[in-house]
């Protein structure tokens, strides 16, 4: 008897370390069982009910029309509009929960687009990606990015270099593919990964440090899409397992974080040669009571917006030489005005030639056109705040919501619309 | 009015069934594997298992139990695929083998992954079911669609083919 638990024991052990099942296998097998739905009305075989849908583009097209029908946008439109009888600043809710639910979206241009989220049926979820090339109107089916299972309020970053090169970090790890998105191997890299940013002809990618004390994160380069990286040899004095990275140019980038590693103290850090050095930054937050990373913004090497919130008040700054000096835009305390609702800054972004926006999580998306007075663009009944806001250029723009929606705006944050589900 | 509720119809059975296909997959890849012992081949067969639920895709009433019902079909794909060839890939197959270190119980991972490919692969599924996914034998003989018995059958052998080649 000792002998049969030994090798049941034994089999057990190695039936759950062997065989993994390899990177990209799941995508592959998506995409042709997909393919093999599209073909078949062509070769007539007998997949009963097909009715020559054949994929979730269609379905996505199906529930997109009916969106935008309710919203009163014409179908037929060729970019997101607002709403014929849409109110500025109206709040959307009342949704129902999604079967994909966004954590991130990257967008190129006005049209083309990603969304990572988590796609789940039957309780189980799966972190996938998606793209659109209408502005979020119409979405290709999700493709898996990892076969593990995750949760539905899991936390990742997409990223897209071209039309071909996609990024996401999930989980401190990275995928990276090299066909638009449809399929996703996992990076050679050790775990940590918290941010990726791709700029002209390389990727960078942000590795928080565990340690205790704090210790810096490091920045990875990789020239070849993600297949080679290498550590860059000086790194941001900047700690924490929230760090954020904005890079303006290939050799601008900034950082910051929740915590420093350095002797000033500071949570921001910049580069303005390409990664071979790094100067620490003076913080004009201070200590943060929750202990989050300042939220940052930047569209040129030279003006960098911070958003924060101190013990007594949350504040706006904007530096015009790269951080190195600071002017306070404004500064609100907790219920003043829009500025002081409630929640906390989760994600700034500037509009090119526009204004700045800036997403409270839970809390409303707020908008300016100085940094110094504030109005709401969309209200907090949005479930769960502003996760995220992104403008590709002074109209376009979309936000995630932390209740895993994404919505979109044509005229720079005055309506908001929901994306395709 | 008629056209457009079947349109609807469809759209809706695609939506499901795309839903299905980027959640379920993963794990019916899993299975695969651990069964057929071959990348290539537990792709192939999942896509196949995929092909069979599409076809019958509205005879399952009760949508909480498609995972459970998946698997059976997925299972039951990979012992007909691998029934039709006729020798065990033993050496080319891409299956990685950890060959230094790990020890399992006295024996080496390779002996255990050769040991393994040696079994039919009935005898393969009910390990993985039982031993892996942690299925009672009954629940084995569900998968596989044969009776409680024989699948006690397939398991006794399959442990006793184990020892002996383990032990030679």
């Amino acid at each position: 008897m000792a002998d049969l638990d030994r090798l049941e024991e034994g089999l057990r052990g190695h039936l759950r370390r062997s065989a993994p099942v390899p990177d990209g296998a799941a995508g592959r097998v998506v995409a042709a069982v997909r393919a093999r739905l599209d073909d078949a009305p062509r070769r007539r075989t007998p997949l009963p009910a097909l009715a020559g849908v054949a994929s979730g583009v269609v379905l996505a097209a199906v529930l997109a029309a009916a969106l935008w029908s309710r919203t009163g946008t014409p179908s037929g439109t060729e970019r997101p509009q607002p709403p014929a009888g849409g109110r500025p600043g109206v709040a959307v809710s009342g949704a129902a929960p999604t079967a994909f639910s966004v954590l991130d979206v990257a967008f190129g241009d006005d049209l083309h687009g990603w969304e990572v989220g988590s796609t789940c049926t039957d309780g189980s979820c799966v972190l996938a990606v998606r793209a659109t090339a209408d502005g979020g109107r119409t979405w290709t089916a999700p493709s898996p990015v990892d076969p593990r299972p995750t949760g539905a309020d899991a936390t990742a970053r997409v990223a897209f270099r071209g039309a071909r090169s996609g990024f996401v970090a999930a989980a401190g790890l990275l995928y990276t593919s090299g066909d638009g998105g449809r399929t996703w191997s996992r990076a050679s890299l050790p775990d940590g990964v918290v941010a990726v940013a791709p700029v002209g002809a390389s990727v960078w990618a942000l590795q928080a440090c565990p340690g205790s004390p704090p210790c810096s994160v490091r920045v990875l380069a990789s020239t070849d899409d993600g297949r080679h990286w290498a550590a860059m040899a000086a790194g941001p004095a900047v700690a924490g397992a929230d760090a954020t990275m904005v890079r303006v140019s290939a050799v601008d980038a900034f950082v910051a974080g929740s915590g420093s590693a350095g002797r000033g103290g500071s949570r921001l850090a910049a580069t303005h040669d390409g990664g071979h050095s790094w100067e620490q930054l003076p913080d004009p937050c201070g200590p943060s009571p929750a202990g989050a990373a300042p939220v940052i913004a930047a569209l040129e090497p030279t003006e960098l917006w911070v958003a924060c919130d101190g013990p007594a008040d949350r504040a706006v700054y904007r530096s015009r030489d790269g951080g190195r000096h600071w002017e306070q835009r404004v500064s609100a305390a907790p219920g003043a005005g829009a500025l002081g609702a409630a929640g906390s800054p989760a994600a700034l972004a500037l509009a090119p030639r526009g204004p700045v926006y800036l997403g409270l999580e839970p809390g409303p998306l707020l908008r300016s056109s100085d940094g110094a007075t504030w109005t709401v663009s969309l209200e907090a009944t949005t479930a769960g705040g502003v996760r995220l806001v992104e403008f590709v250029d002074t109209a376009h723009g979309w936000v995630v919501t932390g209740d895993g929606r994404a919505l979109g705006t044509a005229d720079g944050g005055r309506t908001w619309i929901p994306l395709a589900p | 009015m008629i056209g457009a509720l079947v349109h609807d119809a469809a759209a809706r059975r695609t939506a499901e069934f795309d839903a299905a296909l980027v959640v379920h997959t993963p794990r019916l890849l899993g299975i695969a594997l651990a069964i057929l012992r071959d990348p290539g081949e537990a792709e192939d067969a999942v896509q196949e298992s995929w092909e069979l639920a599409w076809r019958s895709w509205d005879s399952l009433r009760d949508p909480g139990a498609r995972g459970a019902w998946l698997r059976r079909i997925c299972v039951r794909r990979c012992v007909r695929r691998q029934r039709r060839l006729l020798t065990l890939r033993r050496t080319e197959s891409g299956v990685e083998v950890e060959t230094a270190g790990a020890v399992c119980d006295g024996y080496r991972a390779v002996e255990w992954e050769l040991a393994l490919r040696r079994l039919s692969v009935r005898q393969r599924a009910v390990l993985v079911l039982h031993y892996q996914l942690g299925y009672t034998l009954d629940e084995c003989a569900a998968h596989l669609g044969c009776r409680p018995g024989t699948v006690r059958q397939h398991l006794s052998r399959a442990l006793a083919r184990l020892r002996r080649s383990l032990d030679g």
